[in-house]
């Protein structure tokens, strides 16, 4: 289970602080998919950094299957995020100097999978992403919507128990990104992985089980 | 994970960031090779001074009035080449009613000519030779005399009076070579003093305190035995000025190097840190990521470090085949009277030293930007890109 208790968070200091998130609660059963919406600014992203651990509130407490993930060490937080998540962001941001395969299997490195489990899995995605082509390929030689399938590959190849993704087909065209989110919404079913989206799209939240609405930082609709 | 991933990642970024890399390469690369090249000019010239200053006469180890009980046999220990038998008889030299005090050096041709350089600096006719009744002049002697090889001139001593010809005349730059002495075959003395000389030449690369160690364990303590770093404590300090010198400028030049480099890194590492920002969102420790930049540094540290000193290794060993001649700026310097050819050595300390200090002022120049990366949190890293 996914548990946010009164969460707050701001950036800036003094008469420049903007106050991103305010008073934040939600919870969310494990292997449910949670989509959150709302206006460009209204906190989503933010948000999602906090749930994940990327970001830390500044009040408030966030417990992942039973972890307060605020109370552990920067390294315990980065054992419990490359163990139990998957970031997916708007922009792929697979690591340029790695291939699709490389990328893929970085997760798998940091998880200590044995080589042949790391290459079995590999493949397993690449073929159901229909990315065995690429492999060998450089993002950079991607289109959007294989980018963003390869960025999914690697999101859930360590079968993470919590998916986080930000605006995961922004950049992609409609189709493109229906595609990813039946996928995701599938994938999230076969491994028992809750899922948690942020979104501008509809249709995303059509597979939803269910949806928060944020405007200013607030939860005005759940 | 094991060192092997990171190593890994580490070579596949640094393959991949092509141009960067071989720019950052490249400084390395050159900084090293060139303080390789350096540093084996700057020994070639000490070997240099020190073979022009002992091997033109005296050797490395000098000894007077040693007792004929003392045999040229005893000085032959492990690591000398040769041993010369010296004998000085003072007197006077006349010719055609001129007349100059000098000592006269009695001295074995051949072995002469093996072992030192004087004959070089024969400026007319030639070297003498065993068993003939010759004199070798110095060009100041030649001068007072006006005379050429060819004439006779008759020397004087408390004992004996010689007709002898002169064979060469010979000018060394030197004082207290050019002046006041004379030298000729000691088998043509009548009467040999009981004292000799000794002008002890050591195998290349031989220290000269084993050698004192050994004449000392031999019994051998005599305390007009010198070496050529109590005799020449200008030359000794001329050396110590260089090589203190040739640390300012490896120091200097990498100084120099490194802040470029150091600027260069900056720039490679911040440029890159998207690719880092997103590592630490898929769960990278910040030590893994301070890990992997300083993995980034020392590879392609080792890497360019190869390169550059086999660079400089090749360098040298080129210019080591023909030498360098410098004569022209070392015609008046009495530590390269002989020649002013210079042949570029390295020790094993200067090979590695350029490659060390590069390292390590890399390794220095890559923690400011390894802090930035560590301190910042991913998403503020993926917010500002």
């Amino acid at each position: 289970m996914i548990e946010a208790f009164n969460i707050s968070k701001s950036f800036g200091s003094g008469s420049k602080n903007v106050q991103v998130l305010s008073d934040i609660s939600f919870k969310l059963e494990k292997g449910k998919m949670l989509t959150i919406i709302g206006k460009s600014g209204s906190g989503k992203s933010t948000l999602l950094n906090c749930l994940g651990g990327l970001d830390i509130p500044d009040s408030g407490k966030i417990n992942c299957f039973g972890i307060d993930i605020n109370s552990l060490s920067e390294k315990k937080r980065c054992r419990f995020q490359r163990k139990n998540l998957g970031f997916i962001f708007q922009s792929n941001n697979l690591l340029s100097y790695l291939t699709v395969f490389e990328n893929i299997v970085f997760p798998l490195f940091l998880n200590g999978y044995e080589k042949r489990d790391r290459e079995k899995r590999v493949s397993e995605l690449l073929e159901m992403l229909s990315l065995e082509q690429f492999a060998k390929t450089m993002p950079h030689e991607l289109s959007g919507g294989q980018a963003q399938r390869v960025a999914f590959a690697r999101a859930i190849a360590h079968s993470p128990k919590l998916i986080l993704a930000d605006e995961p087909t922004a950049s992609l065209d409609t189709q493109t990104g229906l595609n990813l989110i039946k996928l995701m919404y599938r994938v999230g079913i076969e491994h028992n992985s809750t899922i948690i989206v942020s979104t501008h799209d509809n249709e995303i939240i059509k597979y939803a089980d269910r949806t928060l609405n944020l405007t200013d930082g607030r939860i005005i609709g759940a | 994970m094991t060192p092997a991933f990171w190593i890994k990642t580490a070579l596949l970024f640094l393959f991949r960031s092509k141009r960067a890399t071989l720019a950052l390469g490249l400084m390395i690369f050159f900084a090293v090779g060139i303080l390789v090249f350096i540093s084996s000019i700057a020994v070639g010239i000490n070997d240099s001074m020190v073979l022009n200053s002992t091997g033109l006469y005296s050797g490395q180890i000098t000894g007077t009035d040693i007792p004929d009980t003392v045999t040229r046999q005893t000085f032959l220990v492990d690591g000398v080449s040769n041993v010369l038998q010296r004998f000085q008889v003072p007197g006077i030299l006349h010719h055609r009613g001129k007349k100059q005090m000098l000592t006269l050096i009695a001295v074995d041709p051949d072995q002469e000519l093996k072992s030192t350089s004087l004959w070089k600096k024969i400026i007319k006719g030639k070297y003498i030779k065993d068993n003939q009744f010759e004199i070798l002049i110095s060009h100041d002697t030649a001068k007072q005399f006006d005379i050429n090889p060819g004439e006779k001139v008759i020397f004087n001593s408390d004992s004996s009076a010689y007709l002898l010809i002169v064979a060469g005349i010979y000018k060394t730059g030197i004082n207290r070579f050019d002046s006041k002495i004379a030298f000729c075959p000691i088998s043509i003395l009548s009467d040999q003093p009981e004292k000799w000389d000794c002008a002890v030449f050591l195998i290349p690369g031989t220290d000269t305190n084993t050698i004192m160690a050994s004449y000392i364990q031999k019994g051998l303590n005599l305390p007009t035995l010198k070496t050529w770093e109590d005799l020449m404590p200008d030359l000794t300090q001329l050396i110590e000025l260089n090589r203190i010198s040739m640390g300012f400028i490896m120091v200097l030049v990498l100084g120099v190097v490194s802040f470029g480099t150091a600027c260069a890194f900056a720039i490679f590492i911040i440029s890159n840190i998207r690719e880092y920002g997103i590592m630490k969102a898929m769960g990278v420790t910040p030590s893994e990521t301070v890990m992997l930049i300083f993995t980034e540094v020392i590879l392609l540290n080792i890497i360019a470090s190869f390169a550059g000193t086999l660079a400089g290794l090749t360098a040298v060993l080129l210019a080591a085949k023909t030498g360098i001649d410098l004569s022209s700026f070392t015609s008046h310097n009495q530590y390269f009277a002989v020649s002013g050819l210079i042949i570029p050595r390295l020790t094993p300390f200067l090979f590695f030293l350029p490659s060390f200090l590069t390292l390590s002022f890399c390794l220095l120049s890559a923690v400011w930007p390894a802090m930035i990366v560590k301190r910042q949190r991913s998403s503020d890293i993926l917010r500002s890109i």
